[in-house]
C-alpha cells in the first residue's frame, strides 16, 4: 500500500530498483511488536522484583539486586534486539552452518564444565555469567532449517526431510542429554511447525506423527527418562498422598517438590481472582510461597497480583506478538524469513503454552522459560534476538 | 544458494496449502491460548474463594510472644523479697543448627557440656519455630565475650540477658512467697486461650507461679506479655516485622508480712526443733522426733499477717529453669517430712488444751457454769464406763474458769463437753452449741488467706458425723455422735482439726473482742517500681475484710477468761509461766494458752515408739490489755505445750514488741 501510494512521486525513480531510499526498511519495523515485547519484558522486571525483594532483603542482600540485574538482561536485550534488526537476516542465514557448529561445540561444552540447576546440567560458567547454549541452539537451529528448507522449496523429497530431521535431531539429542528435555522439546515443536510451513508432504508429516508417538511411547517405557522426569511431567495427573507442603516429606522426594510446587502454584494463581491482590499485594507471591516464582512460575505473580483481567491482558500481549509473528511469516519475501518466524512462533508458542500450562496445572512440569519475563539472561537475549529476527524479516519484505 | 524469490509476500503464501497451513498454525495458536485463558478462568474465578480461605488458613504471619517481667514482691517495710536478676542467656536462632550443624559442637566446647545435651535443649519443643531457644542460663561473662568474639564461628547463637526469677531470702520467705516454674502441660490446656490484652497470656514455655502467692497473685504479678507480629517466608525467614506491643510488666506486691518477724519465727521453730529433740517423751522413753512446725504471727486488729513460718522449708530457687530430679525426689521423700508443705495453712492438728478458749467462750454465753463457779477436779471425768483422764491424772481440786485456764484442768472442761452434749441429746436449747462458737472463731472452715492449699479443718458434732458416714460408709461406719466425742472435743482432742493458721486467728478474734477478720498476707498491689522498692502508686489496696463475728460473753466473763490465759504466763501455777520468766510481762502481759495434743497411733511411724508423740501448742494474743499481735507455734511430735511452743512464742514476741533477746 505504502509502495503503491508513494509511486507518483516516485516515478523518477530508476525502474526495477524498489527500494527508495536508504533508510527504507526502517520505515516499515513493526514498531508494535517491538513494543508489546518491551512491555512484557518490563512487567518481568517489576514481576521478578515483587518475587524476590522480601528474600533477598531477608538473606541480607538489596531487595533490588535481581530486578536490577533483570533489567540489565533486558537492556542487553534490547541492544541484541538493534543488532539483529540492523543487517539483513539473508546474512545471518549465511553463517547459519558456522552458527549451528559453534551451538553444538558449546552444547558438547556443557558436558564438560557445566552447572547443575535443577536436575539439568545446561549452563555453562563463564566469569560471573552463566549461560545456556540451549537457549542459543534454539536460533541457530532456526536459522540452520530455514535455510536448508528454503533451498528445496516445495520439495522436500524422503532424503532431504530425512537429512532435515538429522540436523535438528543433533541438538535435541545433546539438549536432551544435559537433562533440559523441555528445552529439547522446543526443539522438536518448531521443527514441526517449519516442517509444515516447508510444504512436506502430508504423508511424510503422518508417518513423522507416528514415529514422534512411538518414540515417545519407547522413551517412556524404556527407562531413558530418569525418574524425577517422568514424575516431573506426570506430577500435573497424579498429586502423591501425603505430601505436607513445605514440611519435610515434601523435600523428600522429587516428586513430592514438584507436586508442591504445583499446588502453591494453582493456589497463587487463584488467590488472584478476577482483578487480583494489587501490585505487591499477594501473600503468596511476596513472601516466596511459591517456589522458582521468579523463573520458571514467574506466571503465577502475575496471575495472583494482577488477577484474571491482567493474565488474559498479559496473554493477550504474547496473543499480539503471535499474530505479528504469523503476520511476518505471510508477508516476507521469501521462504526463509517465512520459515525464520514460523520457527520463532513455533518456540514462542510452545514456551507459553507449556509454561503457563504448567503453572495452570494442565502441563507437565519442564523447566522451560516463559520468553521476556522468566528472571534469566540468556532467554531474555534470546528472545529479543528472536523478535529481532521477526521484525528482521518484517521490514526487509519489500527489499 | 539459488536467488530467493523477489516477489513480496510469494515465497512461502502463494500455494494455497501453505496458506492453508499457516491459517492451521494460527487456529491452532489461537486454540492453545483459548485453552489457557478457560483454565484460567477456572482457578479465579471459580476456585479463588476456596484459594483466598486457604491462604489465610496458613503460614505467613507469625506470632512472638514476649514474656513481660515478673513484679516484684516486698516485704511491709519495703524490703524486696522476690525480683528479676539479669542473667546471661545463651540462645539459638531456629533453624540456625540444621543450617550449621558444626555449632552444636562448637558450643558444647565452648559450654563444657556434652554435645548431646546441647542438641536436646536446641531441639527443644517448647519453643516456637520463630523463638531462639535458650541452651545455657546464667553463663559466666567471658563465655559471652566469646559468643560474641567468634561470630563466624557461631552463627544464629547469642547471648543477651534476660530477667530471671530472684529470691534474696530463698527459704526463710518460701512457703509465702511460693516459686515459679515452667508452665506444665495440663496447666496449660487450661490457660492457653486467656487474653492478656492484645496478647495470649501463656506458651507452652511461660514460666507460672507455682505456690505461696506467686501462685494467688499470678494474673497481677505476670504483667502483659509483648506482642511481635513478623511476616515470614516459606522458608520461616522473618521478612519484617508487621505489629510490636512492648510487654508490660507485672504489678508488684506488697506483703503484710515483716522479714524481720518472719526471720525471727523461722529462727524460733529451728530453736524449739532442737529443744524438743533434746527431751526425752517420758512415755515411751525415747527423745521427742519433733520432725516438723509451724508458727504464725497475726495483728489481731486487722488480720494481716505478720509472720508465717513453717518447718522443715525449701528453696525455692531449685524450681528456676526446671526442678532436678533428684531434688524433686528429696523433697517429696516422707523421710524428709516434705518441706513443700507449708504447715500453716495446709496442715491440721488437734489442737489441744489451747481449744479451751472455744468451750469457755461456749460455756459463759450459753450459760452452762459461771465463771466463778468452782469444780472438783479429781484427775479424772467419768461417763457410763468411760474414764477420762487428766494429764497425768493429777486432780486440781477446786477450780473456777480463770483457774482452770491457768492450770489447765481437764475434767473442768470435759464435764463441759458432756453437758453440752447433754443439751444437744435432751434438745434443749440451742443445737451443738460448741460447734456453732467453734464455727465463729472460724474453725472447720477455709479462713480465706490469700495462699493457695488452704486446710478447712474440722469441728466434730452429729451434723459433720452424719455427713461423713454418708459419703464415706466404709470409713465411718458409726454415724452416732457419742457423748464422749464431744468430752473430748471440748478439751481439743478426739475429731477435733485446726491449722495453726486458723488457731492464731482464733485467738486474735478473742483479743479484739470478737470480730474475726480474713487473715491477708498482701497488703497492696502496686504499680512497678525500679526493682529495688515500691513505687508507692498503689492499684489496690487490701482493706481488712470481716469474715465473722464471735458472740463474746458479757464484760466480767470476758474479763475472768482474759485473767485464766495472762495467769497462764504471769501465774506461778500457770502452765507456760516457765516459758515467759524472762519477758517483761509487766510491761507486755501475754495471754496465752497451751496445749498438748494426743495424736494417736501411727504405724507408719519409723522406728520407735509406734505412735505419733505428742503435739505441742501454745497459742496466744499482746499486750493482754490492749491487743496487737496475736501468735501461735505447733511443734509436731514435740512434748508439752509449756516446754517447745510457748518458748518459741515467747522469742517471737521479743522480736515484734522490740524487746533485746536474752533480756528481761
Amino acid at each position: 500500500m505504502l509502495l503503491t501510494r508513494s509511486l507518483p512521486s516516485t516515478s523518477t525513480a530508476v525502474p526495477g530498483a524498489r527500494r527508495p531510499a536508504g533508510s527504507a526498511p526502517w520505515r516499515h519495523l513493526d514498531l508494535s511488536l517491538f513494543l508489546a515485547a518491551a512491555a512484557i519484558s518490563a512487567l518481568g522486571v517489576v514481576m521478578v522484583y515483587a518475587t524476590t525483594r522480601f528474600s533477598l532483603a531477608a538473606a541480607g542482600a538489596s531487595p533490588t539486586g535481581e530486578m536490577k540485574k533483570e533489567l540489565i538482561f533486558t537492556f542487553v536485550g534490547v541492544a541484541a534486539f538493534v543488532a539483529t534488526v540492523a543487517f539483513d537476516y539473508k546474512r545471518f542465514l549465511s553463517w547459519a552452518p558456522a552458527l549451528y557448529v559453534a551451538s553444538l561445540l558449546m552444547l558438547l561444552a556443557t558436558f564438560a564444565i557445566g552447572r547443575r540447576t535443577l536436575g539439568a546440567t545446561s549452563w555453562i560458567q563463564i566469569g560471573s555469567f552463566q549461560f545456556e547454549p540451549s537457549e542459543v541452539a534454539k536460533l541457530t537451529l532456526v536459522l540452520s532449517l530455514a535455510g536448508l528448507l528454503a533451498r528445496r522449496k516445495g520439495d522436500l523429497s524422503g532424503r532431504a526431510l530425512l537429512s532435515v530431521l538429522g540436523l535438528a535431531a543433533i541438538p535435541f539429542l545433546l539438549i536432551f542429554k544435559q537433562n533440559a528435555l523441555g528445552s529439547a522439546l522446543v526443539l522438536a515443536v518448531m521443527l514441526v511447525g517449519m516442517l509444515l510451513m516447508a510444504g512436506t508432504k502430508s504423508r511424510h508429516m503422518v508417518v513423522l506423527a507416528v514415529v514422534a508417538v512411538v518414540g515417545i511411547y519407547g522413551v517412556f517405557t524404556s527407562g531413558l527418562l530418569k525418574p524425577y522426569q517422568v514424575s516431573r511431567i506426570t506430577a500435573f495427573i497424579t498429586a502423591p498422598a501425603g505430601v505436607s507442603p513445605g514440611g519435610p516429606a515434601a523435600q523428600s522426594s522429587w516428586a513430592a517438590t514438584v507436586q508442591y510446587n504445583l499446588d502453591q502454584s494453582k493456589t497463587a494463581i487463584a488467590d488472584g481472582g478476577i482483578y487480583g491482590k494489587g501490585l505487591f499485594n499477594g501473600s503468596l507471591t511476596n513472601l516466596s510461597y511459591v517456589p522458582n516464582q521468579s523463573t520458571d512460575f514467574i506466571f503465577t505473580s502475575v496471575a495472583e497480583q494482577f488477577g484474571f483481567a491482567g493474565s488474559a491482558l498479559l496473554l493477550g500481549l504474547f496473543l499480539f506478538v503471535l499474530w505479528r509473528t504469523w503476520r511476518a511469516a505471510l508477508r516476507s519475501r521469501d521462504l526463509a524469513g517465512t520459515l525464520i518466524c514460523v520457527g520463532i512462533m513455533a518456540m514462542i508458542t510452545f514456551q507459553v503454552f507449556e509454561n503457563v500450562g504448567m503453572t495452570l496445572g494442565i502441563m507437565p512440569v519442564a523447566g522451560i522459560t516463559l520468553p521476556f519475563m522468566s528472571y534469566g539472561g540468556s532467554s531474555m537475549v534470546v528472545d529479543w534476538v528472536a523478535i529481532g529476527l521477526v521484525v528482521n524479516v518484517g521490514m526487509r519484505r519489500l527489499i | 544458494m539459488r536467488p530467493m524469490a523477489s516477489t513480496p509476500g510469494q515465497a512461502g503464501t502463494d500455494a494455497p496449502t501453505t496458506r492453508l497451513r499457516a491459517m492451521a498454525i494460527m487456529v491452532v495458536v489461537v486454540c492453545l491460548f483459548g485453552t489457557l485463558l478457560a483454565r484460567l478462568w477456572y482457578l479465579q474465578g471459580v476456585e479463588a474463594q476456596a484459594a483466598q480461605t486457604k491462604i489465610a488458613a496458613s503460614e505467613g504471619l507469625k506470632t512472638i510472644y514476649i514474656p513481660a517481667p515478673r513484679g516484684d514482691i516486698f516485704d511491709r517495710n519495703g524490703v524486696l523479697l522476690a525480683g528479676n536478676r539479669l542473667e546471661e542467656v545463651v540462645t539459638v536462632d531456629p533453624g540456625a543448627a540444621t543450617a550449621h550443624p558444626s555449632i552444636v559442637a562448637e558450643l558444647s566446647a565452648l559450654l563444657g557440656e556434652p554435645t548431646a545435651q546441647v542438641q536436646a535443649a536446641i531441639d527443644n519443643p517448647e519453643y516456637g519455630p520463630y523463638q531462639p531457644v535458650p541452651v545455657a542460663t546464667g553463663v559466666p561473662e567471658s563465655i559471652v565475650l566469646a559468643i560474641d568474639e567468634n561470630q563466624s564461628l557461631l552463627p544464629g547463637v547469642h547471648a543477651a540477658a534476660e530477667p530471671v526469677r530472684y529470691y534474696p531470702y530463698a527459704t526463710t520467705m518460701a512457703n509465702i512467697i511460693g516459686y515459679v516454674s515452667q508452665i506444665t502441660g495440663s496447666e496449660y490446656a487450661a490457660v492457653k486461650n486467656r487474653r492478656c490484652g492484645g496478647a495470649l497470656c501463656y506458651q507452652p514455655n511461660s514460666q507460672v507461679g507455682q505456690a505461696g502467692i506467686e501462685a494467688t497473685y499470678e494474673d497481677y504479678l505476670r504483667g502483659t506479655p509483648g506482642k511481635e507480629v513478623v511476616q515470614v517466608d516459606s522458608q520461616g525467614h522473618v521478612l519484617f516485622r508487621v505489629s510490636y506491643s512492648p510487654p508490660v510488666p507485672g504489678d508488684d506486691l506488697v506483703l503484710s508480712v515483716s522479714l524481720k518477724d518472719q526471720q525471727s519465727a523461722v529462727q524460733a521453730l529451728a530453736n524449739g526443733i532442737t529443744t524438743a529433740r533434746g527431751i526425752v517423751d517420758i512415755a515411751s522413753g525415747y527423745n521427742y522426733r519433733a520432725p516438723a512446725a509451724s508458727m504464725v504471727a497475726e495483728d489481731t486488729n486487722n488480720g494481716q499477717i505478720l509472720a508465717l513460718a513453717t518447718y522443715p522449708d525449701y528453696n525455692p530457687d531449685d524450681f528456676l529453669g526446671g526442678i532436678s530430679y533428684s531434688r524433686w525426689k528429696y523433697y517429696n521423700n516422707p523421710a524428709n517430712h516434705f518441706p513443700l508443705m507449708d504447715r500453716a495453712v495446709s496442715e491440721t492438728y488437734a489442737p489441744g488444751s489451747t481449744w479451751k478458749l472455744i468451750t469457755a467462750t461456749a460455756q459463759l454465753d450459753y450459760g452452762l457454769r459461771s465463771a466463778y463457779q468452782s469444780y472438783d477436779d479429781t484427775g479424772a471425768f467419768v461417763v457410763g464406763t468411760q474414764v477420762f483422764h487428766d494429764n497425768l491424772d493429777a486432780g486440781l481440786g477446786w477450780v473456777n474458769l480463770p483457774m482452770a485456764i491457768t492450770v489447765s484442768s481437764d475434767s473442768y472442761f470435759y464435764s463441759l463437753g458432756y453437758q453440752f452434749w447433754q443439751e444437744w441429746a435432751s434438745q434443749k436449747g440451742h443445737p451443738e452449741y460448741l460447734q456453732k462458737i467453734a464455727e465463729q472463731y472460724g474453725l472447720g472452715n477455709y479462713s480465706g488467706i490469700d495462699l493457695p492449699g488452704e486446710a478447712p479443718g474440722l469441728v466434730p458434732s452429729q451434723q459433720v458425723f452424719t455427713k461423713e458416714h454418708d459419703q464415706f460408709p466404709k470409713d465411718y461406719p458409726d454415724p452416732y455422735f457419742y457423748p464422749g466425742q464431744e468430752v473430748l472435743e471440748a478439751i481439743g482432742q478426739g475429731a477435733d482439726e485446726v491449722t495453726p493458721l486458723q488457731l492464731v486467728n482464733a485467738y486474735a478474734t478473742f483479743a479484739n473482742g470478737g470480730t474475726r477478720y480474713r487473715p491477708q498476707v498482701v497488703m497492696d498491689i502496686e504499680k512497678p517500681g525500679n526493682g529495688h522498692a515500691p513505687s508507692g502508686k498503689v492499684v489496690r489496696a487490701f482493706k481488712p475484710a470481716v469474715a465473722g463475728h464471735v458472740t463474746m460473753p458479757g464484760a466480767s466473763d470476758r474479763a475472768a477468761m482474759l485473767q485464766g490465759f495472762e495467769g497462764v504466763t504471769a501465774n506461778p501455777q500457770g502452765t507456760a509461766y516457765s516459758a515467759f520468766q524472762n519477758f517483761p510481762l509487766s510491761r507486755y502481759p501475754i495471754a496465752g494458752k497451751t496445749g498438748t495434743a494426743q495424736a494417736g497411733p501411727d504405724f507408719s511411724t519409723v522406728g520407735w515408739p509406734k505412735y505419733i508423740q505428742d503435739t505441742s501448742v501454745f497459742s496466744s494474743f499482746a499486750p493482754a490489755t490492749a491487743p496487737r499481735y496475736a501468735v501461735d507455734a505447733i511443734f509436731e511430735q514435740s512434748g508439752y505445750g509449756s516446754s517447745v511452743a510457748a518458748p518459741a512464742v515467747e522469742s517471737e514476741y521479743k522480736t515484734l514488741l522490740g524487746i533485746k533477746k536474752g533480756k528481761g
